[in-house]
């Protein structure tokens, strides 16, 4: 059941439409957004005031295109910029509200570029740019509300680090609007902010800070960055009491262009390391769906292996009941196994949540199922008149038919083997190897099952025959699997708990191997034969397992 | 498949002091003492081990195995693509992957790399690429996109790609079947030396859990 659900699951994860990454994306470059107003505000400042105004104009037309290709690419989807459209209504909404004030916003920085601007061009700038970058904000917050990324400090680091980058073009803004309005209040109270909240978020992003939910950050590589950017800062800092000239404006407007392109750089270093991770997770589902579906293959092939140890079990079972070896542990036993035959076989076709099967629609798997249901059925019926009433003719009748049952079963296992195909030689040197050893389970039982009809003198010299040659099939296998055969595609085991175990089954069955092939056994020989079988069948299963699980063969 | 991540009990031994790296015995180079990598939230150090006497006691310490399929791979396995030594690697996690341009991908089986890894490697099962449904699944995580019915390999991510070593072929496979899948030879490096190499020079290990 575990299996199931857990592909369920991986099978939901797997279905993601925006993927985290190009989340990631959008809230860096929304982040960027709220820079650039900030930006363009202050380099129509820098026109005005004459300072540097061609290079200011040329920055101007940059950032203005880039703000109005940004935008555009957060409502529809831009992928030379990496944007993908966010479904979620509310984001969208937001991002139509910038794009309206963004239009009108737009037109004045036009004139501005044209050299045909107004005093009211102007004001309109001073006025708006704060209710763009605000507007801007609330999408920017949304955003990282959609990645799910409130409580991730990760998100929270590329958007405050991205925040950063406008506090630094806020405050050259606010400089400049001092320089040339040294009365303006307005101006001096929205640099002290941002003067304090650039200091706090820079603290935060290199010792943490819970109020901002700001982990403090570990990478070397980006302490590194952070530190430069904090001695960038002091010297803003410094030189920005005493900035009074055009050229110490200049100069000052330059060092908050390399502190933006500094937290440009460690903003990008936290959405890398946040978007490695966000691939890393996918790559893991992905992987471990992949697994879960190849434990599930080979689950079902072990499966299909025991009912062929079952078919010869039942059969075992009904002799030694009918001999009155145990016979109220053998009845028991041999429903136990019906029961469990037949759930499985049903399992296959429907699938079965305790037993971990999926069911199938494959029809090469339903034909063969079919196959084996056409002999299952009446099998069935006969096991449960001798289960009620201990008739002879419903003995006979297993008896008779238990191989081809036998048959059928291997059929099944064969087909499940090919539907399931591996792609690389261990692999499946593996599934034979597991197939060889599986096998040998139910020769356990089917050379126990022969022995006893010699004993009962059912059709001797056929049985005799026919035990020679399973105990032949299951010496020369043990051989193989213990050895190897490259013919067989049977791998030498080097795996030390695996050798261990085939030793301990090697030992087992060369104290049984000689009972089996002896004519007349003696009361204690037969018990030895009747426990040891069991035995030998439980320590075999254990090297299957160890076959199937052991890391190096 | 990684939910947190424990250091290889290799870094006690190395007594690692946090410090830069100055004091290390055993360097990795005369400039480079360790790198850094971020592992799932935590950063981890890879340096050699300091015990000078150390010895692998793994499986690693085996000369020979099985052929087939452990044959030793040639040194250029496929044509075009670039074979790399330890350095290499390194430099590759601190340029590209601790920034996300690029990825170190385990090409071993899930059972061989939950016993062990190397610091910042995902791992991506070679025999996973035979699956169709499941290698365009992969690629859509390495960059890769659909345009016009076809894949678009231009912003696929550059790979680093290794297994078990010179005599494992989980690595060839994995590079020949994204070869086949169309991934751009230049994108892709090989790391013939992998884990055997990697311990022998005693670089720090990591065990997913």
């Amino acid at each position: 059941m575990k299996r199931i659900v857990l592909t369920l699951l991986l099978g939901v994860v797997l279905g993601w439409g925006v993927t985290d990454a190009e989340l990631a994306v959008d809230i860096n470059l929304a982040g960027k957004q709220r820079m650039l107003t900030q930006r363009m505000t202050k380099d129509v400042l820098m026109v005005v005031a004459g300072i540097e105004p061609q290079k200011a104009k040329e920055d101007l037309k940059r950032s203005m295109e880039l703000f109005d290709r940004t935008i555009k690419g957060l409502m529809e989807g831009d992928s030379g910029l990496g944007l993908v459209p966010v479904q979620d209504g509310k984001v969208q909404e937001q991002f139509k509200k910038v794009y309206n004030l963004w239009k009108p916003f737009k037109e004045r920085i036009e004139k501005v570029l044209s050299g045909k601007y107004s005093k009211e061009d102007l004001q309109y700038i001073r006025d708006h740019n704060m209710e763009l970058l605000k507007e801007m904000n609330k999408g920017v917050q949304l955003l990282v509300g959609v990645s799910k990324k409130s409580k991730s400090h990760k998100a929270q680091a590329i958007n405050l680090a991205g925040k950063e980058r406008m506090l630094s073009q806020r405050i050259a803004k606010d400089i400049l609007l001092l320089h040339l309005d040294p009365s303006s209040k307005e101006a001096k109270e929205d640099l002290q902010k941002s003067v304090a909240l650039f200091e706090k978020i820079l603290n935060g992003l290199r010792n943490g800070d819970k109020e901002l939910g700001l982990a403090k950050t570990e990478a070397p590589w980006i302490v590194e960055e952070l530190e430069k950017a904090q001695k960038m800062w002091e010297e803003f800092k410094r030189d920005m009491e005493k900035a009074k000239s055009k050229e110490e404006l200049a100069k000052l407007m330059e060092t908050s262009d390399k502190l933006l392109a500094q937290m440009n750089k460690i903003t990008k270093m936290y959405e890398a390391i946040y978007n490695r991770r966000k691939k890393i997770s996918s790559i893991n589902s992905i992987v471990n769906s992949f697994v879960q579906e190849k434990e599930n293959q080979k689950h079902i092939i072990n499966l299909a292996g025991k009912q062929r140890m079952l078919t010869q079990k039942m059969t075992k079972e009904a002799l030694l009941a009918a001999l009155g070896q145990d016979r109220k542990g053998n009845m028991e036993a041999l429903k136990r196994d019906m029961e469990l035959y037949d759930k499985t076989l049903r399992g296959f076709e429907k699938g079965d949540r305790e037993l971990d099967l999926p069911g199938t629609e494959n029809p090469a798997v339903l034909k063969k199922i079919g196959e084996v249901q056409e002999v299952w059925k009446p099998f069935k019926g006969h096991v449960k008149q001798f289960l009620e009433k201990g008739d002879i003719k419903d003995l006979s009748y297993m008896v008779a038919n238990n191989e081809e049952l036998l048959k059928r079963s291997n059929d099944l296992v064969q087909t499940f083997k090919k539907v399931y195909p591996t792609n690389n030689y261990l692999e499946e040197a593996r599934k034979e190897i597991v197939d060889i050893a599986g096998r040998q389970r139910m020769l356990t039982q089917k050379m126990t099952k022969e022995k006893l009809l010699i004993l009962l003198g059912v059709k001797p010299e056929e049985h005799k025959k026919k035990l020679q040659q399973t105990v032949s099939l299951f010496d020369q296998s043990l051989h193989d699997l213990i050895h190897g055969n490259k013919e067989r595609l049977i791998v030498k085991p080097t795996n030390k708990e695996l050798i261990e175990q085939f030793k301990k089954v090697e030992a087992l069955w060369k104290r049984l191997k000689p009972l089996y092939e002896k004519d007349s056994l003696s009361d204690v020989e037969k018990a030895l034969i009747m426990k040891g079988n069991l035995v030998l069948l439980k320590e075999m299963d254990k090297a299957v397992s160890l076959c199937e699980t052991v890391m190096e063969y | 498949m990684v939910k947190k991540v424990a250091i290889v009990a290799l870094a006690a031994l190395i007594g690692w002091s946090g410090s830069g790296g100055e004091d290390l015995k055993v360097k990795i180079t005369e400039n480079l003492p360790y790198v850094d990598v971020e592992v799932n939230g935590k950063i981890v150090r890879i340096q050699r081990i300091q015990d000078t006497e150390h010895k692998l006691r793994n499986s690693y310490i085996r000369t020979s195995r099985p052929a087939p399929p452990f044959y030793v791979q040639e040194f250029k396995p496929v044509k075009g693509i670039d074979t790399v030594g330890e350095l290499e690697l390194l430099n590759f996690l601190k340029d590209k992957v601790n920034l996300d341009k690029g990825l170190l991908v385990d090409a071993r089986m899930p059972k061989w790399y939950r016993q062990g890894t190397i610091p910042g490697a995902v791992n991506i099962p070679f025999s996973l690429l035979y699956e169709k449904r499941y290698a365009d699944k992969i690629l859509s995580q390495l960059g890769v996109k659909i345009k016009d019915g076809k894949r678009d390999f231009s912003n696929a991510t550059e790979l680093m790609i290794f297994d078990n070593g010179p005599w494992c072929q989980q690595a060839v496979r994995e590079i020949k079947n994204l070869v086949e899948l169309g991934y751009p030879k230049e994108k892709i490096h090989y790391y013939r030396g992998g884990m055997q190499y990697w311990q022998i020079l005693g670089l720090t290990t990591l065990k997913p859990e």
